[in-house]
């Protein structure tokens, strides 16, 4: 989980704008991906991430906890790609998941790497909703009350979604030959 | 791949334009919100329109009148009650039912009619060329000599009647058109028929049950009063029509000329016409145009305004409502002078050298917490005797009138009877009406309503009142007939259906007597001195579906019923020029039309003329025989043993 998110943000806000590009740093990819939950298209997802964060300094928002932050941001991109689901309909196609995954390119991420690749490209099988809580859970390690801001689900509803999902994840896993282990 | 520093760069471009979009929109949306406001909620102007500009006007003290009462304060405060709540109003109040609303529903079907009734127009001015002299040129017949029927109020001013008659012919309007008949008993014939057609053609049509018309002395000429609207002016104008009836098989138009206004009643007075009429002036009128709030008259093509100097007006104006009288030459139709009584009624009384035009008013006395209001009237008189109209002054009485029958000059005095009300308001010790106004005190104020009649003698030399009898009629009741006889008024007072008739002795103004008949079933609207000094009343009986027709004689100590005749079940005449009056020979005629018939009977059946004969003891139906035509519509006169009766069809008939 980032740790100076708010610090960059505080700094940003005050004039500096490098700031910005550390804040990009840390939250653009998880926000790629996030998008790409709803878009399953790597360039679109790019593109509204852009936006979400264009959309962020904009609003110049004050925030005292950095988890309030990183859900705002990520309440931005989820209205956003709804937003975008709604115009442009929901023929969208899965694609490029390269790309969504390209910056994360370090030695020791590779390892984990392929293995997110794996349980993303299954999880891209699930329904919107299911995909969504998992990702926010899984992958950005979101707390379940700030899933419940970002998703406007209540906790109990949210509890429901992610047992749902993960039975439903792990059925399409066990389907593709995943097992537990190769996960952890 | 994008480098986060590509990123970053793609993000602040992104935000540039967001700012740049959002800004746009904020300014666009401040510009409508900003535009809306000003257009919705700007306050309507209330003040009534400035009128400085007619400063110099001779009609400067009549338009500064006008405006004050007829300027209306725009009923919304601004566009937003108007577009947007009255109509979110409207819609709730049909949904709860208000459909049947009169305003609702009336006011869109009144403009319906009125599109319908009022395609008219003011016929060209070619007929202006034949108008100067008609009669002079047209040949006179010596043998036609003119016979009164109209059973006229004063004596020697003829009222206009949809019958005249000559020794040898019958005049009669039937819907849109002027018949004439021979007189000629069971074989009498219509001799001739002229249409009355407006500038385009077309037959007047509209407004004919008020038509109304006068013959010439020497039977040459018809001159024929009616109404008409001009799409053009948009106004209501009563037409003169001057028709040559010389001879009935070749009848022509002399020519015609305008009053503005509605048609309400006309004189004929030594070959002049005296014509009355009224205009109203809208709300809110465009005083540039004189034509919305000054009456004019003459020929479709020279039209002239009334002068400042001769109309007129109170201090303060209760309607904007002119009584216009314009005094004609019958054979030129040339108006002689035309004046105006500015906030008067149709209630004119027109004696022999005057017209008495009345104003009803309110005044209103407080003294500590009782408040009284009682109606009055002032009667402004103007001599016609002269070439011009001559303003004498105006005398006010309590009470309203009733119609043209409550009025009477006799004697250089002019009597009047009212129906005198009053209203009591007594507020809580300590408040007036004005303190008392939207308090918890003006729940509690008790009211008194009084109602009677009241006689008022007028001295016409000094204008002031010489003897009355006030608040004669039992209480509650007010005055529904009049008739002055000489030395004699009758007045028949009723509360619904039960009446008393008083007659008074006036012969002495210091000691004013008077007996009544008590209280009697129905009420007479029409009250006639009839033959050898019986009192006939004609109204109704048990209930407002009876007519009764009543003979009263004077005895030493009451006025008492000699006898009567009642038809139940049926609507008649209410008009007094529809009855048939002949003194003489002890006649009265009405037409009916009965609610209740046998299977067998037609409608022709149904609706009938009847002609009644008083033989000293009673009143014997001497005709009954059907009779087309609207009820206030038909005439009849009796000739040499023969009753010939007009309607929509023509019935003579040998008595």
């Amino acid at each position: 989980m980032p740790q100076n998110g708010l610090e960059s943000y505080i700094r940003f806000l005050k004039g500096e704008t490098s700031a910005l590009e550390e804040l990009v740093r840390t939250y653009s990819d998880s926000l790629t991906r996030f998008a790409y939950c709803y878009l399953n298209d790597s360039a679109l997802a790019e593109d509204i991430m852009e936006e979400s964060f264009a959309i962020f300094i904009v609003k110049r928002k004050h925030f005292n906890d950095e988890n309030h932050l990183r859900a705002y941001l990520y309440k931005i991109a989820r209205n956003k790609s709804i937003d975008y689901l709604r115009w442009r309909g929901r023929e969208v196609f899965l694609s490029d998941m390269e790309e969504v995954f390209a910056n994360s390119n370090t030695e020791e991420n590779i390892i984990k790497m392929e293995r997110d690749k794996k349980v993303y490209a299954c999880m891209q099988k699930l329904p919107e909703q299911y995909r969504e809580v998992l990702y926010l859970s899984f992958f950005d390690n979101f707390h379940t009350g700030e899933i419940c801001r970002i998703m406007k689900k209540s906790k109990k509803q949210i509890y429901n979604l992610l047992a749902r999902s993960k039975a439903a994840l792990k059925e399409i896993l066990l389907k593709e030959g995943i097992t537990h282990e190769d996960i952890y | 791949m994008k480098t986060y520093t590509k990123r970053t760069e793609d993000i602040l471009i992104k935000a540039k334009k967001i700012r740049k979009k959002r800004n746009v929109l904020v300014t666009s949306i401040c510009s409508v919100a900003i535009i809306l406001g000003v257009f919705l909620f700007a306050p309507y102007d209330n003040t009534p329109p400035s009128i400085a500009k007619y400063k110099g006007s001779e009609y400067f003290e009549l338009i500064s009148k006008l405006n004050a009462i007829t300027y209306h304060a725009p009923q919304y405060e601004n566009n937003f009650e108007k577009w947007i709540l009255a109509p979110l109003m409207n819609f709730t109040s049909l949904k709860g039912g208000a459909i049947s609303d009169g305003n609702f529903n009336g006011g869109a079907n009144m403009d319906i009619g009125m599109d319908v009734d009022m395609n008219l127009g003011l016929p060209e001015a070619d007929a202006e060329s034949s108008l100067d002299a008609p009669s002079s040129q047209a040949p006179e017949n010596p043998s036609d000599s003119y016979e009164e029927i109209t059973d006229n109020q004063v004596l020697g001013v003829i009222e206009g009647d949809r019958i005249k008659r000559s020794n040898k012919y019958i005049y009669y309007l039937s819907n849109n058109q002027l018949n004439i008949y021979t007189i000629d008993g069971e074989n009498s014939v219509l001799a001739g028929s002229f249409p009355i057609k407006d500038a385009n053609g077309y037959q007047f049509s509209a407004y004919a049950d008020e038509w109304e018309m006068f013959l010439s002395n020497d039977c040459t000429t018809i001159t024929l009063v009616s109404s008409c609207f001009n799409h053009e002016l948009k106004q209501r104008y009563v037409s003169l029509v001057s028709i040559d009836v010389t001879d009935p098989a070749n009848i022509k138009e002399n020519g015609r000329t305008y009053l503005t206004g509605n048609y309400i009643t006309a004189r004929l007075v030594d070959g002049k016409i005296i014509l009355i009429s009224e205009f109203s002036v809208a709300n809110n009128p465009d005083f540039s145009d004189k034509k919305n709030f000054i009456p004019q008259y003459g020929t479709a093509d020279n039209m002239t305004y009334v002068l400042a100097d001769k109309i007129v007006m109170p201090e303060e104006l209760t309607t904007s409502r002119y009584t216009v009288v314009c005094k004609i030459d019958e054979k030129t139709l040339k108006a002689d002078d035309t004046a105006a009584f500015l906030s008067y009624t149709n209630q004119i009384y027109v004696s022999d050298s005057k017209i008495y035009a009345t104003r009803p008013y309110q005044k209103e006395e407080s003294k500590d917490n009782v408040t009284i209001s009682q109606d009055m009237t002032e009667i402004s008189i103007m001599s016609y005797s002269g070439d011009l109209f001559e303003y004498l002054g105006s005398a006010t009485v309590a009470g309203t009138l009733n119609d043209q029958y409550s009025m009477d000059e006799y004697e250089g005095i002019l009597r009047v009877v009212t129906t005198t009300t009053s209203h009591t308001e007594t507020y809580p010790e300590g408040y007036t009406k004005q303190t008392a106004y939207n308090s918890a005190a003006d729940m509690m104020v008790s009211y008194q309503f009084n109602e009677s009649a009241s006689l008022y003698c007028i001295d016409l030399s000094t204008l002031k009142i010489v003897a009355q009898v006030e608040n004669f009629a039992p209480q509650g009741e007010s005055v529904r007939s009049v008739r002055f006889d000489k030395n004699l008024a009758y007045v028949c007072t009723a509360i619904v259906l039960t009446d008393p008739v008083f007659v008074f002795d006036l012969s002495d103004l210091n000691n004013i007597t008077y007996k009544d008949t008590g209280t009697i079933k129905g009420y007479s609207f029409s009250l006639v001195n009839f033959a050898d000094n019986y009192l006939l009343g004609i109204g109704y009986g048990s209930s407002m579906e009876t007519l009764k027709i009543e003979l009263y004689t004077e005895t030493d100590t009451a006025l008492e019923s000699v006898c009567s005749y009642e038809v139940e079940y049926c609507s008649f005449a209410t008009d007094y020029k529809a009855i048939y009056i002949d003194r003489d020979n002890g006649f009265v005629g009405i037409g009916y039309i009965k609610h209740t018939y046998a299977s067998s009977d037609s409608q022709d059946a149904r609706n009938r003329y009847v002609l009644l004969h008083f033989d000293g003891y009673e009143l014997v139906e001497l005709v009954n025989v059907p009779l087309e035509g609207e009820q206030n519509l038909k005439r009849s006169v009796y000739i040499d043993g023969y009753l010939y009766m007009f309607g929509e069809g023509f019935v003579v008939q040998a008595i």
